[in-house]
């Protein structure tokens, strides 16, 4: 199981830093986004203080969607993913391999970045910490719960902003708290029922996600 | 055979389905438009004026209703999505899509009523409040549910993927309904709804009861029609539609 899951995990890793628009696009449409609020707003140090933290999280969670999309796809329309069930390796454990490669290429580095980010909002040390242990938590929980919604629109054509509509009332909580966390740490209050909460919802993710995103790819596939 | 179980199976024929709801239809529709002219009657003539709010309150009889019954159809349709799912019963997909046009609709009027209620008593049309952003995105589940749904050319794909995401956003009712006490912030908290009892006049509380209740026989009047149209268009091609259609013509 742990050695099929590895391989599977370092069989879409490959794939993606094969073509490295998979990982370079998100990333690029997230650093623009969150270049483009000061000048849409104003450079006033104050302000990008105060919204700094939700804006990067804003644009985690768009930059997040827009790779969302291709996670099953290349693998769907080339006909692997329905090789996959005549095999011993359930859709289950496809899902969790893609899901983990997709956020170890598309979430690990804006997380690395985000602290370049944090500091062109002028966030203080302590909020860009909170800011990237918030991101380690709720990014894997924004794509678990993203890959039921990319499954469940792989065989429509359009898919994309369908995705968009189904899924971010879902990423809804994990803003709440993540964006909430920075302010917080900001006014000197303490996060920890927030770090929990992220982490509840992680750990919740992890352990149901994977089996409705295996059940709508079989759906999604008329299996 | 238990009697419930027979029911049951009768429930899940659309054939049985189009009988039992045409003799449920006139009760319901009766007896919801009865109870909404009683209790509009009760909540906006014989129930005293707040002693704070005067009488802009009385919209409570529409928003509050309106507020429970979003919520509650929700529930309907993540049940009868996990019913379809499960027990592979045909009628409970329908009751699922066919729950979620009303449920935007009572989703819209709270939303709307509320806006307009808080214009007099908040000074605002809208607050990001916890409770009112969670009812604005149980509006946005609705609309992905309903979207999701339309988006598929072949019905059976189109059900089970619809059922999935209705389970996977269930999990926003709960978040809604304690978000009151979890970020207690502008919305007034519960006063129906108390462990120690409501917290409001009983000649205020009677008519509320009452007009949810003719919410909700409302609902199950929409929804009989809706799943009875949804039911001839599935079944359009069996000898009872069939016959249906040739009895209604030579009339």
């Amino acid at each position: 199981m742990t050695s099929t899951l590895y391989r599977l995990f370092l069989r879409d890793c490959k794939h993606h830093l094969r073509k490295q628009s998979d990982i370079l696009n998100p990333l690029c449409f997230f650093v623009i986004i969150c270049s483009l609020f000061p000048l849409g707003l104003s450079a006033d140090r104050e302000l990008l203080n105060t919204i700094g933290g939700g804006v990067i999280w804003v644009s985690v969670l768009l930059s997040m969607m827009m790779g969302l999309n291709q996670i099953f796809r290349d693998d769907y329309e080339a006909g692997v993913l329905e090789q996959f069930l005549f095999t011993h390796t359930t859709l289950t454990q496809v899902a969790l391999a893609k899901i983990a490669a997709f956020w170890c290429l598309s979430a690990l580095p804006m997380i690395i970045l985000a602290p370049v980010m944090g500091t062109a909002y002028h966030l203080n040390g302590d909020q860009i910490l909170v800011l990237m242990m918030g991101l380690t938590l709720g990014t894997p929980t924004l794509a678990l719960l993203g890959s039921i919604g990319a499954a469940l629109t792989l065989n429509l054509k359009n898919g994309g902003v369908l995705l968009a509509i189904l899924i971010l009332p879902l990423f809804a909580p994990v803003l709440i708290f993540g964006a909430g966390m920075v302010s917080a740490v900001g006014m000197g209050l303490p996060v920890n029922a927030q770090l929990s909460l992220l982490g509840a919802l992680m750990f919740g993710s992890l352990s149901l996600a994977p089996f409705a995103t295996s059940f709508a790819l079989k759906n999604s596939l008329d299996y | 055979m238990n009697v419930l179980l027979k029911f049951y199976h009768r429930l899940g024929s659309p054939r049985e389905f189009y009988k039992i709801s045409s003799a449920l239809i006139p009760w319901l529709g009766w007896t919801s438009l009865i109870l909404i002219l009683l209790a509009s009657y009760l909540g906006l003539v014989v129930a005293p004026s707040d002693y704070q709010q005067g009488d802009s309150y009385r919209i409570i009889y529409v928003h509050v209703p309106s507020a429970w019954l979003s919520m509650f159809i929700y529930v309907v349709l993540a049940v009868s999505a996990a019913i379809g799912l499960i027990w592979r019963m045909k009628m409970a997909y329908v009751i699922m899509i066919c729950s979620a046009a009303p449920g935007a609709w009572f989703t819209m009027v709270a939303l709307i009523t509320g806006s307009l209620w808080g214009k007099p008593m908040w000074g605002t049309w809208w607050e990001w409040d916890a409770r009112l952003t969670s009812e604005l995105l149980l509006m946005f589940l609705y609309i992905g549910i309903i979207a999701l749904y339309n988006s598929f050319d072949e019905r059976r794909v189109a059900e089970k993927s619809t059922a999935i995401l209705a389970i996977v956003g269930v999990i926003n009712v709960p978040i809604i309904h304690y978000s009151v006490e979890w970020w207690n912030t502008l919305h007034q908290g519960s006063t129906v709804m108390r462990a120690d009892g409501p917290a409001m006049d009983v000649r205020m509380l009677w008519p509320l009861l009452i007009m949810a209740f003719g919410f909700n026989l409302y609902y199950g009047l929409t929804l009989m029609q809706r799943a009875r149209n949804q039911v001839l268009v599935q079944e359009a091609r069996s000898s009872w539609v069939q016959s249906l259609v040739t009895e209604r013509e030579q009339q």
